[in-house]
């Protein structure tokens, strides 16, 4: 298994989406991931979300960065709305990031919330991309979830 | 038993970051009053600072970017202040939350923490510290005696 053009193709329209605020497109979005859904073809999904915010949170504090900042732009993601407050966890969000940008530290809390926390992210980690930041970021992206799923045949 | 003034002292100290007589005084303090009244001294402090700091126009994203200030500032702070922990307390002291499920531990330990941070932004000069301190420890001594 790797990660399909659909699936890149899907996140790209997700993403793209999710700035837009455009109904039509989330709508457009929602029915890219349900074919996948349909055609059981959303196997590798999560590794290309945890690839594709690592590498975005990568481009976002390269080539330094500290813990302050990690805890401010959590601070900032949370801040723009209750609902989005509610949703992401502070602790989690602030563990995938350093995780992400390297630092070695136990992953936390249970995988769904980690996941939450991954797309949460992504989608202020994004914010402001062209389409192609979301072309160049998600191929990457996909290197690394690629790399990530060979790897994993080997544990 | 009311606050005592040794107790005041204590937390003044730590407000005004005189770490030397703060360690020297909070050693001094007797363990079982200070159980209670200087726990309610700190607990009245804090809620009184949180009012004075939020008042009841506040938002959700004034208390997220405040306890993210506040840990920003450290990383020993940073990892002791749990920022869920701290937002639920902060919204109890405002009236919306509930702090049901937090152990004592962590409700004292997360009033301390923030309530050093929000007196520090106040800038308070010694009659103002001075005052605030009054005021708190009114309101302890209601809630000891009631």
């Amino acid at each position: 298994m790797t990660i399909s053009d659909e699936m890149v193709a899907a996140m790209h329209t997700y993403l793209a989406a999710l700035h837009t605020d455009s109904d039509a497109d989330l709508d457009n979005s929602d029915r890219q991931f349900l074919a996948l859904l349909k055609a059981d073809r959303i196997e590798g999904l999560g590794e290309l979300v945890l690839a594709a915010f690592t590498v975005a949170a990568r481009r976002r504090f390269s080539p330094t960065w500290s813990p302050a900042e990690i805890v401010r732009f959590v601070a900032y993601v949370r801040s723009s709305s209750d609902e989005m407050a509610a949703l992401l966890a502070p602790s989690a969000a602030e563990n995938q990031l350093r995780l992400a940008l390297g630092a070695r530290i136990a992953p936390y809390p249970d995988m769904e919330a980690r996941g939450r926390a991954q797309m949460l992210l992504l989608g202020a980690l994004t914010r402001g991309y062209t389409s192609h930041d979301l072309a160049a970021m998600l191929s990457d992206a996909r290197v690394l979830a690629d790399e990530s799923i060979a790897a994993s045949l080997r544990d | 038993m009311p606050v005592t003034d040794d107790q005041v002292a204590t937390l003044r100290a730590l407000l005004a970051n005189d770490r030397d007589r703060h360690e020297r005084l909070r050693a001094g303090l007797d363990r079982a009053e200070a159980g209670k009244g200087y726990m309610a001294l700190i607990a009245a402090s804090f809620g009184e600072a949180a009012l004075r700091r939020f008042g009841s126009d506040y938002t959700q994203a004034d208390i997220i970017t405040f306890v993210a200030s506040l840990r920003a500032r450290s990383e020993r702070v940073s990892e002791s202040l749990d920022p869920e922990v701290a937002e639920r307390m902060l919204n109890a002291a405002l009236g919306s939350a509930s702090t049901q499920g937090l152990s004592r531990e962590a409700k004292a330990g997360s009033q301390i923490l923030l309530l050093v941070g929000l007196i520090a932004d106040e800038h308070l000069d010694d009659p103002g510290l001075d005052a605030f301190l009054a005021g708190a420890r009114k309101l302890a001594d209601q809630i000891l005696g009631g």
